[in-house]
């Protein structure tokens, strides 16, 4: 159904050269999910299919109608191929059920009793018909989320395009969007869905793209590509622990900053909220025992020379959260355990990690601390 | 450190520079103020007893009151009348006045025993006071009192003994020292007294309190220092007769006095120091600047404003052409013509420099004219107040030669002004009748009159006519006629007292018989009300033209702003950036003299391209801030959806821009049909124009000022209602598509 040849995309303005060389087909009725790190294309790759962005070269047929000709009618192709974006784009004029009327009868020539009773049966399937009368601008992003989805269904596309639609989500209102979907792929509509969602991504696709250099690296099965990845940068990707990393240069660093962000990243990665408050303490610990205790002259240094890091890290495979700091060598230590203060705080520290270690790492001083789940 | 002394020193001895002290224009004015006094002097009794609230400063000697005062150290100074007055030349920055009923008789001083020496010295006043010496006396000590010599006593003639006479001496001229002996008024008194009685005469110079213990104990037999005759004293001491009497003296500085009441201008003299209204670009305005040193001149559009200007007090005096005078005293009757008498100036009808065969011509029309008397008889017509000389009327088909265009500022009665909502006058029938001695028509320009002579000059016209006098200056840029008439310059001023009318306050009409009378006049009367109405319509014509072109302007310039490619962007930004800075009356005018000025585009269109271009730059800013507001999101979800790039424009950009932008252009919109209100520099005759040429017929400020206020007012009113309706339209609705459950 939708044939990718070639496919090679440069920013012109950048020079940046994001895909390379993408070659891909499509069956009917397939849910692909395209994971990898972050630059590779993933969103390039979807926006091209669509042609919201103009490939350098290669080409796109979808239905046998190759979108990269100019002569082809691109809005005619386009009315058969929904997209979801990240950030919604709802129409912020229009209230939540013309926002989903609005495509059948402009351009499907729907009139508008029937376009309503379709926008409010796609309304009742998302679960916002309560919210048929409210503007985008009163809902909370999940909700967005699902108008958008619906908008998408009213023009009853064969193809779906989801470019990473929680990632603007608050963590809560991300499985509200990811069950709807889920329902949608259960219909047969052909989905491709850039996401970083894993478990999601195993348990609704057909096929799994791993995109990695501007190229379709990896392509299989979920069970394929999660369990039996073939090829190297696979297994590192799927292998790899998931870090959240922050650099402090002083005493006074955003502490609720900080702790929100290891709060999205346990609830990314599926700790439990037993296990997550348990990671957060120990951060808040480390920052009071390691970097509040500092006085000027070892601050002053420690500004000089760099600063300190604090890594966060997540091994699904191990379900270890392994937290580093780094510091630097003219620090001499981060906590001396000569001094009766310092063998405190180490205690203060083992009291609530399962290991504590001193060391050195690639010139710089580290402590490591481990946390079992 | 070094300025802040000065600051500090000019603080300190300046206090005067605060300008919300009291004026000290009469005795009542003192109380509360700081007052300096001479210790123990009459003005300290007087002062003490009649300003108790006031504070007394006391000082030792006269003349330090003086410096006292002069220094604003104090807000007034008392002193005797007869010692400040021949003081005063040395002190320019002082005034003074009298305190009413408080003066005192000067006498000498003699102790209680010598009642005999008393007694001949009141005869020796009794012959001398009345006699031509004491009278030359006074006057020398009075002129130049360091001049004025003593009377020689030659000591072989006075053999009688020694006179020991007491003497404050810092009086001058009554009593000081002059080198190392007590001279002055009384000495010399003193001395011929002695001389009389062959007695020498020794001064003991003293302190003025000094004086009397002093004879109390029989030191000396008399004292002489402008003594006052009071009761105390005279316990102690004995007086002679008076010898002069004595008013107290108030010392302020001048700044201290509120402004005398403006004399009376009387004649051309008077001027100087007087501000004066006159009418740009006039001769009036060339000779007020040149020979009316020190006057303000405030230069004003019409010979109206300049008389609403006297009658309002804004100015002192209007100067303008003598033959204007009757019908503007018979409008105002509070004004007054007081002269007519400079030299007179020739008036003549201004050319086009490169119409000299119009010139040539026009003067043989002129001598005809004078030789046949009709010319005379024209003048004498039209110069009766409210006259109905009707104009020549003629029909198109005489006019076979074409069109004169003539420009005019038809604010001039008698010479060019709207009778009837028609321009009439002695100049404008004067080319009416010349164009139709050669088979031609003429189109009559209407404009202010500063905006003549650059009009003609950039070959808008052909010739040009407003009482305009020939001077050097104009013969650079236009041509003139030979002169038909002579004008002098008057002067008008308000009368002195209000005229009273017959029946006193009886007569004097209600508020609202005064609004109907002014309605009249400026309404009704030779159907202003048409003036009104055309004014209206031309500005309401140039701001939506403008406003329609401009918004079109604005469009195409926030997409070029907008655009990709830094050839159309950059000049768009600069012109946008141009355009802000630009005064819209400078633009106005540089459109219409040089980038319109050769060809003949009319003044309304100059007027709407100029607005254009300055409301298409405010629209583009607009626009373009609430294009980037939307996100771009929006354009794609639409794009995504099968939308083409047009359709996703109409149907999802520009109804949210609408919605955005309205309110902001809706105030741009009202700023742009208030700027309209420049166009009568450019000739065109819209709204305010209309107002200003009623004025000018009227003479009245208030009322077709407030009219015009009063249709602008609508205007704006009614185009913005009709904005608002837009805005209303465009904000979101939640049933666009969907219906109503």
């Amino acid at each position: 159904m939708i044939r990718i040849e070639h496919l090679e995309k440069v920013y012109s303005d950048s020079g940046l050269r994001v895909l390379t060389d993408v070659n891909a087909e499509i069956r009917d009725g397939e849910v692909i999910s395209i994971i990898g790190p972050s630059g590779t294309g993933k969103s390039t790759f979807l926006r091209c299919i669509n042609m919201l962005e103009q490939p350098t070269s290669g080409h796109i047929w979808i239905d046998n109608a190759d979108v990269t000709d100019p002569r082809t009618d691109i809005a005619h192709v386009r009315r058969q191929v929904g997209m979801v974006f990240q950030s919604f784009n709802l129409f912020d004029h229009l209230s939540v059920i013309d926002n989903v009327m609005v495509g059948p009868m402009k351009l499907l020539g729907m009139s508008a009793a029937d376009a309503e009773n379709q926008a409010r049966d796609l309304l009742d399937q998302v679960g916002l018909l309560s919210k048929a009368d409210a503007f985008p601008s009163q809902l909370s992003g999940g909700q967005k989320q699902r108008v958008a989805i619906a908008r998408c269904l009213s023009m009853n596309p064969k193809v779906i395009l989801f470019d990473e639609p929680t990632s603007a989500l608050d963590p809560t209102m991300v499985s509200e969007v990811l069950r709807v979907i889920r329902d949608i792929a259960s219909r047969g509509i052909t989905m491709l869905i850039v996401t970083h969602e894993m478990q999601f991504a195993r348990n609704v696709s057909t096929r799994v793209f791993y995109m990695d250099q501007g190229v379709i690296y990896e392509d299989g099965t979920p069970e394929q590509i999660f369990d039996n990845p073939q090829r190297e940068r696979t297994q590192i990707f799927i292998k790899r622990v998931r870090s959240v990393s922050s650099h402090f240069d002083s005493r006074n660093i955003d502490l609720y900053g900080l702790l929100g962000d290891i709060h999205n990243f346990c609830f990314r990665y599926g700790l439990d909220s037993e296990m997550a408050k348990q990671v957060e303490h120990v951060v808040e610990r480390v920052v009071d025992n390691c970097l509040n205790s500092l006085d000027d002259k070892r601050q002053a240094k420690l500004k000089a020379c760099g600063g300190m890091d604090l890594d966060v890290a997540f091994s699904e495979k191990s379900g270890h959260v392994r937290m580093r700091l780094l510091a630097p060598m003219e620090l001499g230590h981060i906590l001396d355990p000569e001094t009766v203060e310092g063998q405190a705080r180490l205690d203060d520290l083992r009291s609530v990690c399962q290991t504590v270690e001193q060391g050195m790492h690639e010139g710089r001083l580290q402590l490591s601390l481990g946390v079992n789940c | 450190m070094a300025a802040a002394c000065v600051l500090l020193a000019g603080c300190a001895g300046s206090p005067e520079d605060n300008g919300s002290k009291k004026m000290l224009d009469g005795p009542d004015d003192l109380h509360g103020q700081v007052i300096c006094v001479q210790t123990g002097s009459t003005p300290d009794i007087m002062c003490t007893k009649r300003y108790p609230d006031s504070e007394i400063k006391r000082v030792e000697q006269a003349t330090d009151v003086i410096v006292m005062v002069s220094s604003g150290k104090v807000d007034a100074g008392t002193m005797s009348e007869l010692v400040w007055k021949p003081l005063s030349v040395n002190y320019p920055e002082l005034d003074y006045f009298q305190v009413p009923d408080c003066g005192t008789d000067i006498a000498m001083a003699f102790p209680k025993g010598k009642t005999g020496l008393a007694d001949e010295f009141n005869a020796f006043l009794d012959t001398f006071l009345v006699s031509v010496d004491f009278r030359e006396m006074y006057d020398g000590w009075m002129s130049d009192y360091d001049a004025r010599p003593m009377p020689e006593v030659l000591p072989e003639l006075c053999d009688s003994g020694v006179l020991t006479v007491a003497v404050s001496t810092d009086q001058p001229p009554y009593d000081m020292i002059r080198g190392d002996r007590v001279v002055g008024l009384e000495p010399e008194l003193v001395v011929r007294f002695a001389m009389g009685k062959h007695m020498q005469v020794e001064f003991v110079p003293m302190n003025f309190q000094a004086l009397i213990p002093y004879l109390v104990s029989d030191k000396a037999d008399m004292a002489c220092s402008v003594m006052s005759i009071t009761e105390e004293r005279s316990r102690m001491v004995q007086f002679s007769k008076p010898w002069i009497k004595e008013e107290i003296a108030v010392l302020f500085r001048k700044e201290r006095m509120s402004q005398p009441e403006r004399p009376e201008i009387a004649s051309v003299n008077d001027m100087p120091g007087h501000s004066v209204a006159v009418m740009t670009g006039s001769v009036q305005d060339l000779y007020a600047s040149e020979h009316f040193k020190g006057s303000r001149v405030l230069r004003v559009s019409s010979t109206s404003d300049a008389t609403l200007a006297v009658e309002s007090g804004t100015a002192d005096a209007a100067m303008l052409s003598a033959c204007q005078v009757p019908f503007i005293t018979a409008a105002m009757p509070d004004l007054v013509c007081i002269c007519d008498t400079m030299e007179p100036i020739p008036v003549g009808v201004a050319f086009n420099k490169e119409r000299q065969d119009l010139r040539m011509r026009f003067n043989a029309f002129l001598d005809s004219l004078k030789n046949c008397g009709a010319l005379a008889q024209m003048i004498d017509e039209w110069l009766q107040p409210g006259t109905t000389r009707p104009m020549p009327v003629y029909t198109d088909s005489e006019c076979v030669n074409g069109t004169i265009t003539v420009a005019l500022s038809s604010m001039q009665e008698p010479i060019c002004f709207v009778r009837d909502g028609q321009i009439v006058g002695i100049e404008v029938e004067m080319v009416t009748e010349f164009a139709h001695s050669m088979g031609m028509g003429i189109e009559l320009t209407d404009m202010n009159f500063d905006a003549i002579i650059p009009y003609l000059s950039t070959n808008r016209a052909d010739m040009a006519i407003a009482l305009l006098a020939i001077t050097e200056e104009r013969e650079k840029s236009v041509d003139f006629s030979v002169s038909w008439c002579y004008e002098r310059h008057a002067l008008l001023v308000r009368k002195a007292a209000p005229v009273v009318a017959d029946g006193g306050d009886a007569v004097k009409p209600g508020l609202w018989e005064r609004i109907r009378t002014s309605f009249e006049r400026n309404v009704i009367l030779e159907q202003r009300y048409k003036l009104l109405w055309q004014g209206t319509l031309m500005t309401l014509m140039i701001s939506l033209l403008s406003a329609l072109f401009g918004t079109m302007l604005g469009v195409l310039l926030c997409m070029g702003t907008m655009s990709r490619r830094k050839v159309v962007s950059k000049p768009c930004d600069f012109y946008i950036g141009f355009m802000r800075c630009m005064p819209q009356v400078v633009l106005l005018m540089i459109m219409f003299y040089i980038v319109f000025g050769k060809s003949h585009v009319s003044g309304p269109a100059v007027a709407v391209v100029s607005f254009s271009m300055c409301f298409g730059a405010y629209c583009s800013v607009i626009f373009r801030s609430t294009l980037e507001s939307i996100d771009r999101g929006q354009r794609e979800a639409a794009l995504a959806m099968g939308f083409t790039p047009a359709r996703t424009f109409f149907n999802f950009i520009l109804p949210q821009v609408m919605q955005r932008a309205l309110p902001v252009y809706k105030n741009e919109f009202v700023s742009l049909v208030k700027a309209t209100s420049i166009v009568g520099y450019i000739a065109v005759s819209d709204l305010t124009r209309a107002g200003d040429i009623i004025r000018s017929r009227t003479f009245e400020a208030f009322f077709p000022l407030i009219i015009v206020t009063v249709i602008y007012f609508l205007i704006i009113w009614l185009l913005t209602l009709l904005l608002r309706y837009a805005e209303f339209k465009s904000k979101p609705v939640v049933h666009k598509y969907s219906k109503k459950v």
